[in-house]
C-alpha cells in the first residue's frame, strides 16, 4: 500500500490553501453573474427591458444554487477528507426523504423559472395590436439579408398621416417609441438579424418572412425637455433618460443615462453613435445620422453564413417622429442617386447571376452571350424585353413558361426579383441593363438611357420614375401642400385670404413674412412669439416636419400678392439647428 | 462459456511480436480483444483530440487581438466547424467507447464483447472517416466553412470538401451504431451470475442508456446528411431544403437536432456513470441513491429526445411550440440536479482521498454545475433569444463538454490506467495536470459568458475592439490549457515503463468486478472460473429508523 501514502501529507497540507486560491480566482468571475451589474445589454426597448429583468431573476436563482452546491462541495472536501488509513465510514445507500426533497425542490424552482419565462415570452412576443391611429402609428420594415450585407426595404405605406413610396435603406432607421414591425427574409443562405440593445434576434430564412416587433427607445417630444429627450420610469425606480442633448442631465437631476453598449460611443454633443461596423462599412467620426434627433444601436448577423459572416453590421437608428419624416424626405431627395451599373448589379442581381454574369446553373441562368442580352438577328428578344425583365422579373412577357439558355432549362417564373418593386429609378434600371449588355461578357454592348426605361414603364402601365434632382422640391408641390396646411393650422386666425385684421396681424402683405429671413420665420412658428398686437402667436410649427414648415412658409410668401422666394426644407432644417444651438 | 475459443489476436502479445515490430502492429490492429480495441479507440481519440485542439488554438490565436491577424476569413470560417466535428465525433464519443470497451465486459464479468469482430470493424471505420473529414482541407475549395451543424443552404452551396465531411460523419454514425449494438448485446446476454440489471455498476448502466440513444437517433442524422448530399449532387432533382423547389431549410435543422441534442447526452452520460464509480471508491462509501441514479439517467435520455427545438428558438417557430420545448428542456435540470446532489451525498460522511481521479471528479462537479446552470438560463426562451449564437453559448457548451465530458474522461483514464497497463502513473504530475486544467478551463471559458452577455456573436473572425481584453484573457488561458494536456500524455506514456507495478484492487476500495481481475486483466479477463457477483443490498435500512415505507416509492 505504498501508493496510497504517496505524498498524502503534503497534499493534505496544501489542499485547503490551493482551494482558497482557486476560490479567490473565481470571485471576480462570479461577479459577472451578479444581477444588475449591467452586463445584459438588451435594455433599450420595452421588450428588451423585460428580458433583462427575467435574466436577472434567473441569474439570481442560479447563482444561489451555485453557491449552495459549491459550498457543500467545499465543506465536504474539508470536513470529510481522509485523516487516517483505517477509517471505515458507514455505508449509506440512500435516504428517501432527502431524495424526494431535492427532487421536489428542483422541480419547484424549474416551475417557477418556467412560469416567469412564459409570462415574459408572451408579453414580449405577442403583437400588442392596437388601433392604428395618428397618435399611435405603426411602421412596417422589411429586412433583407444576403452574403454579406443587409438592406432594409420600406414598402409603400401611410405612416403618421403621411404616405410614402417604397424605398430602401442600408441602415434600419425607425421612429423611436413607436411599434415597428420587422419582416425578415434572406436572398441566399440563413442569416439572423440581431440588435443586442433592443433584444431583437430573428433568423432570416430564404423563402419566408419571419416576424418580430419592437419599440426602440430614443428621443421624442417631451414638454419640459423639448424635442430632444424621452424619459421613462426604470423598473429599479430610477429615472432613465434617452437623450441627444448633453445638458439634459443637468436640467433634470435624479436621472441615469442609458448604459452604453460596447459598440457605441457618445460624442461631445451627447449623440450616441455606433463606432464599430466591421470592415465593409465605414464609421466616420460623425455619423451621417447626427443631423437628426436620434440614437444609434448596432445590429449584426448571428447565423453562420460564410466567410463574411462577421462583417454584416448595420446601424439601427431610433429618431423622433419629426426627424423620421425628415429622413424620409431626405431619402426621397437624396444628394445623388447611385447610377453606377456595377454597384447596382452587385446589390440587385449578383446574388443569383454571379459577379461575372455566369449564373449558377441549374437554378440561375447565365447572362453572358445569351439572346436575352444580345440583339442578334433572328431572335425574338429585344432590348425592351431586357428592360422589362429587370423591371418585372417573372411577370415579364418574354419569361413566361420554361426558358432554355445554353441547353439548360430554367423555370422562367423562378425570377422573383422585380426592379419595379425594389423602387429602382429609370436611370438605375438603365445602368443595370447597360452593365449586363457589356461587350466583355460577349454581349452586344447596346446601351439604353432613362427615356427608354420610362417608355417601357409607360407601356406596362406604370408611371415613369426619374431620379430626383438633388436638394430641391418642386415649387408647385410645396404650394399645394402648404395650402392644405395653412387652411388646417392657420386660417382659423389669419383667414383663408391672409387677412383677418385688425385683431390678428395680416399675413398678406406683411413685412415680416415677405422680408423676414427663413430663420426668423421658423423661429416664430416653432417657438411662438409675443407680438405687438394683442394675443400670442402659438408655436403651431413645433410638431411640423421640415418639409411641412417649408410648404407653409412657401405658401404664405407666394400667395395673395406676396412675391417672396420659396423656402426649401433644407433651409428650415438649418434654421432649426441654429435655434437649438442658441436656446441652450 | 469459460472455454471460449476465438480466432484473431488476443492479448497478451505473442513471442513473435517481440521479434518483429510489424507483427506487433498486426497483433494490435487485427485484435478482437475488447481491451485492446478499447485502447486503440482511446489512442485514436487522443490523436484526433490533439488535432482538434490545435485547430482551436488557431481560432484563439486569431481572436487574441482585434483585427485580422494570421489567416483569411475564408480559412477561419472552416475552423469552428472542423474543431467541433473532430472534438465531438472523433474525440469525445470514441474515447468513451474506448473506455467502455475495456471496462464494461470486466464490470459485468464477461470474457469479451458479444461480437468481437463487429467491435474491430466498428473501430476501423473511424480512422478512414477521420481521414476523409480532415482531407477536406486538401481538396479544391478547402474544408467546409459551415460549422459542425452544416445548415443548408450554406452547406448546399459549399465546395466539394463538404462531400467529404458528410461522408465522414455518416461513417462515424455507422461506427457508433455498431458499437451500440455490441454493448447492448453484451450487457443483456453476458452478465455473470447474480448480476441483475439493478446490480450492475452505474458506468455500465450509462453505456446501456447511451447505446439506446445512439440506436434511436443516429439514423435520423444519417437521413438528414443523405438528403443534404442528394440535394448537393442532384440539385435539379432534389429540393428538400430549397424553398425555390418547395423545400424548407428549417427541416434540416429539425432532423439535425433530433440527433444532435441526444448526442450531447451521448457525450455526458458515460461521464456521469464514470463519476459514479470514482466517487464511491475514493469516499469508501457506496453510491447514494443507486436506483434513482440509474432512473435519472433513463429520464435524461428520454427527455433528451423531446427537447431538440430549443436549439431553434430564433428560427421563427410558433410561440406555443417553443413554450412546450422550453418546459421540457427545463425538466431535464431535475434529474441532472438529482445526480449532482446524490454525488455530494455520497461523499457526505465518507473518507475522502484526493487521488488524481478523485480530483478530476470533484473538479467535474464544481464546474459542470456552472455549465448546467447556464443551461437553465439558456432554456428560458426570451433569454435564449438574446443569447443564441453568442459567446454565452460557446461558454455553456465548453463548460458542459470540457469541464464535463473531458474532465470525466481524464478521471476515468487515471482511474483505470493501472488496470489497463498494470503500472501506476505519476501522482505528482497527475495533480499538476489537474490543477492546470481546472484553473485554465475557468480562465478560458468563464469570461466568454461575459462576452456573450455583451453581445459578441460566435463564429466571428473579428470583433469590436472593446472586446479585445476579454478575448486576450480567453486566448492565453486556452494556450496553457492545451499545453497542460501534454503533461498527462507524457505522464501516462512514460509510466507504462517506469511506473510501479500494481495489485488487483489498485485503489484498495474498488467494489466492482474489474478490481477482481489481474492488472492488466488476463486473456479473457478473468482467470479460471467465471466470476460470480455478490449482490449488494441497497435497501435504505442503514441510515434511518424513522423512514417508514412511503407510498411515494
Amino acid at each position: 500500500m505504498r501508493l496510497n501514502t504517496y505524498l498524502p501529507h503534503r497534499v493534505r497540507k496544501y489542499l485547503p490553501l490551493a482551494l482558497t486560491v482557486v476560490g479567490l480566482l473565481m470571485i471576480p468571475t462570479l461577479a459577472w453573474a451578479i444581477p444588475g451589474s449591467g452586463e445584459f445589454v438588451s435594455g433599450a426597448s420595452a421588450g428588451g427591458e423585460k428580458i433583462t429583468q427575467l435574466y436577472n431573476t434567473i441569474a439570481k436563482i442560479c447563482l444561489g444554487i451555485l453557491i449552495v452546491v459549491e459550498g457543500i462541495l467545499l465543506f465536504v472536501i474539508i470536513k470529510f477528507r481522509r485523516t487516517s488509513e483505517d477509517e471505515q465510514p458507514e455505508a449509506v445507500h440512500g435516504n428517501l426523504q432527502l431524495e424526494v426533497g431535492w427532487t421536489l425542490a428542483a422541480l419547484l424552482i424549474q416551475i417557477f423559472i418556467g412560469w416567469k419565462s412564459v409570462d415574459v415570452m408572451f408579453d414580449v412576443e405577442t403583437d400588442p395590436t392596437t388601433v392604428k391611429s395618428e397618435s399611435n402609428p405603426e411602421l412596417l420594415v422589411e429586412a433583407i439579408a444576403w452574403q454579406w450585407d443587409w438592406k432594409f426595404r420600406y414598402p409603400s405605406q401611410t405612416f403618421n398621416g403621411e404616405e410614402f413610396e417604397t424605398f430602401t435603406s442600408d441602415d434600419l432607421v425607425v421612429p423611436s417609441n413607436t411599434k415597428v414591425e420587422l419582416d425578415v427574409t434572406s436572398r441566399d443562405v440563413l442569416h439572423s438579424l440581431y440588435v443586442p440593445a433592443l433584444g431583437v434576434k430573428i433568423d432570416a430564412v430564404p423563402g419566408r418572412f419571419n416576424y418580430w416587433w419592437f419599440s426602440a427607445e430614443g428621443p421624442t417630444a417631451l414638454p419640459d425637455v423639448g424635442e430632444k429627450a424621452t424619459r421613462k420610469e426604470n423598473p429599479r425606480s430610477q429615472k432613465k433618460l434617452v437623450t441627444t442633448r448633453s445638458d439634459v442631465p443637468d436640467l433634470m437631476p435624479d436621472t441615469i443615462l442609458p448604459t452604453e453598449s460596447p459598440y457605441t460611443e457618445t460624442t461631445e454633443s451627447g449623440y450616441q453613435q455606433v463606432d464599430y461596423l466591421g470592415e465593409s462599412r465605414a464609421t466616420p467620426e460623425q455619423s451621417p445620422y447626427q443631423k437628426y434627433n436620434a440614437i444609434e444601436y448596432v445590429g449584426m448577423c448571428t447565423e453562420l453564413c460564410g466567410k463574411g459572416h462577421w462583417d454584416m453590421y448595420f446601424r439601427t437608428v431610433a429618431m423622433t417622429r419629426s426627424s423620421f419624416a425628415d429622413w424620409i424626405e431626405d431619402k426621397k431627395n437624396p444628394g445623388a442617386v447611385e447610377t453606377n451599373g456595377k454597384k447596382l448589379y452587385a446589390s440587385e442581381c449578383q446574388t443569383c447571376h454571379g459577379e461575372q454574369g455566369k449564373g449558377n446553373p441549374p437554378s440561375y441562368p447565365p447572362l453572358r452571350n445569351t439572346k436575352w442580352t444580345n440583339d442578334k438577328e433572328g431572335d425574338d428578344i429585344t432590348v425592351e424585353d431586357h428592360i422589362e425583365i429587370v423591371l418585372m422579373g417573372s411577370n415579364a412577357e418574354s419569361l413566361k413558361g420554361p426558358t432554355t439558355v445554353k441547353g439548360v432549362t430554367y423555370g422562367g417564373d423562378a425570377m422573383t426579383y422585380s426592379g419595379q418593386n425594389s423602387g429602382l429609378y429609370d436611370e438605375q434600371v438603365a445602368a443595370i441593363v447597360n452593365h449586363e449588355r457589356q461587350k466583355s461578357w460577349n454581349n452586344d454592348g447596346v446601351t439604353v438611357n432613362a427615356e427608354d426605361v420610362a417608355k417601357v414603364r409607360k407601356d406596362l402601365g406604370f408611371e415613369p420614375k426619374p431620379a430626383p434632382k438633388p436638394g430641391q422640391i418642386a415649387q408647385d408641390k410645396l404650394m399645394t401642400e402648404g395650402e392644405k396646411l395653412y387652411s388646417g393650422s392657420c386660417a382659423s386666425c389669419h383667414g383663408e385670404d391672409g387677412k383677418n385684421g385688425p385683431e390678428v396681424p395680416n399675413v398678406a402683405g406683411s413685412g415680416a413674412v415677405i422680408g423676414g429671413s427663413a430663420k426668423s420665420l421658423v423661429k416664430t412658428l416653432v417657438q411662438g412669439q409675443d407680438t405687438d398686437a394683442p394675443g400670442f402667436q402659438p408655436p403651431v410649427g413645433r410638431n411640423m416636419t421640415n418639409r411641412e414648415l417649408a410648404a407653409v412658409l412657401t405658401y404664405i410668401r407666394q400667395s395673395w400678392g406676396n412675391e417672396a422666394s420659396p423656402i426649401q426644407p433644407g433651409e428650415v432644417q438649418k434654421a432649426r439647428q441654429q435655434l437649438d444651438g442658441s436656446s441652450r | 462459456m469459460s472455454t471460449t475459443q476465438a480466432k484473431g489476436f488476443l492479448s497478451p502479445s505473442t513471442e513473435k511480436a517481440e521479434e518483429s515490430f510489424l507483427w506487433y502492429l498486426k497483433e494490435w490492429f487485427c485484435t478482437t480483444d475488447a481491451k485492446r480495441i478499447g485502447i486503440m479507440y482511446m489512442a485514436f481519440g487522443v490523436l484526433m483530440g490533439i488535432i482538434g485542439g490545435a485547430l482551436s488554438m488557431l481560432i484563439r490565436i486569431e481572436l487574441m487581438q482585434a483585427g485580422p491577424d494570421i489567416m483569411s476569413d475564408t480559412f477561419y470560417a472552416t475552423l469552428p466547424g472542423m474543431h467541433a466535428t473532430l472534438m465531438i465525433f472523433f474525440f469525445i464519443i470514441p474515447i468513451f467507447t474506448g473506455v467502455a470497451n475495456f471496462v464494461v465486459p470486466l464490470q459485468i464479468g464477461a470474457p469479451d464483447m458479444a461480437f468481437p469482430k463487429l467491435n474491430l470493424a466498428g473501430f476501423w471505420i473511424l480512422p478512414p472517416a477521420g481521414f476523409m473529414v480532415l482531407s477536406a482541407y486538401l481538396v479544391p475549395g478547402g474544408a467546409p466553412g459551415f460549422g459542425w451543424t452544416g445548415y443548408p443552404p450554406l452547406s448546399v452551396q459549399a465546395s466539394m470538401g463538404a462531400d467529404l465531411w458528410i461522408a465522414g460523419i455518416i461513417l462515424v454514425g455507422t461506427s457508433s451504431t455498431m458499437a451500440a449494438v455490441n454493448f447492448l448485446s453484451t450487457v443483456f446476454n453476458m452478465r455473470c451470475k447474480n448480476m441483475t440489471l439493478f446490480q450492475m455498476s452505474l458506468f455500465t448502466w450509462s453505456l446501456v442508456v447511451t447505446s439506446f440513444l445512439i440506436l434511436a437517433s443516429t439514423p435520423v442524422l444519417t437521413s438528414a446528411l443523405m438528403m443534404l448530399e442528394l440535394q448537393r449532387t442532384f440539385p435539379a432533382a432534389f429540393h428538400f431544403f430549397d424553398p425555390a423547389g418547395g423545400g424548407d431549410p428549417i427541416l434540416y435543422q429539425h432532423l439535425f437536432w433530433f440527433y444532435s441534442h441526444p448526442a450531447v447526452y451521448i457525450m455526458i452520460l458515460p461521464g456521469f456513470g464514470l463519476i459514479s464509480e470514482v466517487i464511491p471508491t475514493f469516499s469508501r462509501k457506496p453510491i447514494f441513491g443507486y436506483p434513482v441514479m440509474a432512473w435519472s439517467m433513463i429520464a435524461i435520455a428520454v427527455l433528451g429526445f423531446v427537447v431538440w427545438a430549443h436549439h431553434m428558438f430564433t428560427t421563427g417557430i410558433a410561440v406555443e411550440v417553443r413554450m412546450a420545448f422550453m418546459v421540457l428542456t427545463m425538466l431535464i435540470a431535475v434529474p441532472t440536479g438529482i445526480k449532482i446532489f446524490s454525488w455530494l451525498a455520497t461523499m457526505w460522511g465518507g473518507s475522502l482521498e484526493f487521488k488524481t481521479p478523485m480530483l478530476f471528479a470533484l473538479g467535474f462537479i464544481a464546474m459542470f454545475t456552472i455549465g448546467g446552470l447556464s443551461g437553465v438560463v439558456l432554456a428560458s426562451v426570451p433569454v435564449d433569444i438574446q443569447l443564441h449564437d453568442t459567446y454565452y453559448v460557446v461558454a455553456h457548451i465548453h463548460y458542459v463538454l470540457v469541464a464535463g465530458s473531458v474532465m470525466t474522461i481524464w478521471s476515468g483514464i487515471y482511474y483505470w490506467y493501472p488496470k489497463m497497463t498494470g503500472t501506476m502513473y505519476n501522482e505528482f504530475w497527475g495533480k499538476v495536470h489537474f490543477w492546470l486544467t481546472t484553473i485554465f478551463i475557468n480562465v478560458t471559458f468563464f469570461i466568454q459568458h461575459y462576452l456573450g452577455l455583451q453581445g459578441m456573436p460566435r463564429r466571428y473572425y473579428d470583433y469590436a475592439p472593446q472586446f479585445e481584453w476579454a478575448n486576450t484573457i480567453s486566448s492565453v488561458g486556452s494556450f496553457i490549457l492545451f499545453a497542460a494536456q501534454f503533461i498527462a500524455l507524457v505522464n501516462l506514456i512514460v509510466s507504462i515503463k517506469t511506473g510501479d507495478e500494481v495489485d488487483k484492487n489498485v485503489w484498495g476500495d474498488g467494489t466492482q468486478l474489474e478490481w477482481a481481475a489481474k492488472s492488466p486483466p488476463a486473456h479473457h479477463n478473468f482467470e479460471g472460473d467465471m466470476p460470480v457477483w455478490e449482490p449488494v443490498d441497497r435497501s435504505h435500512g442503514h441510515d434511518d429508523e424513522q423512514a417508514q415505507p412511503s407510498p411515494a416509492e
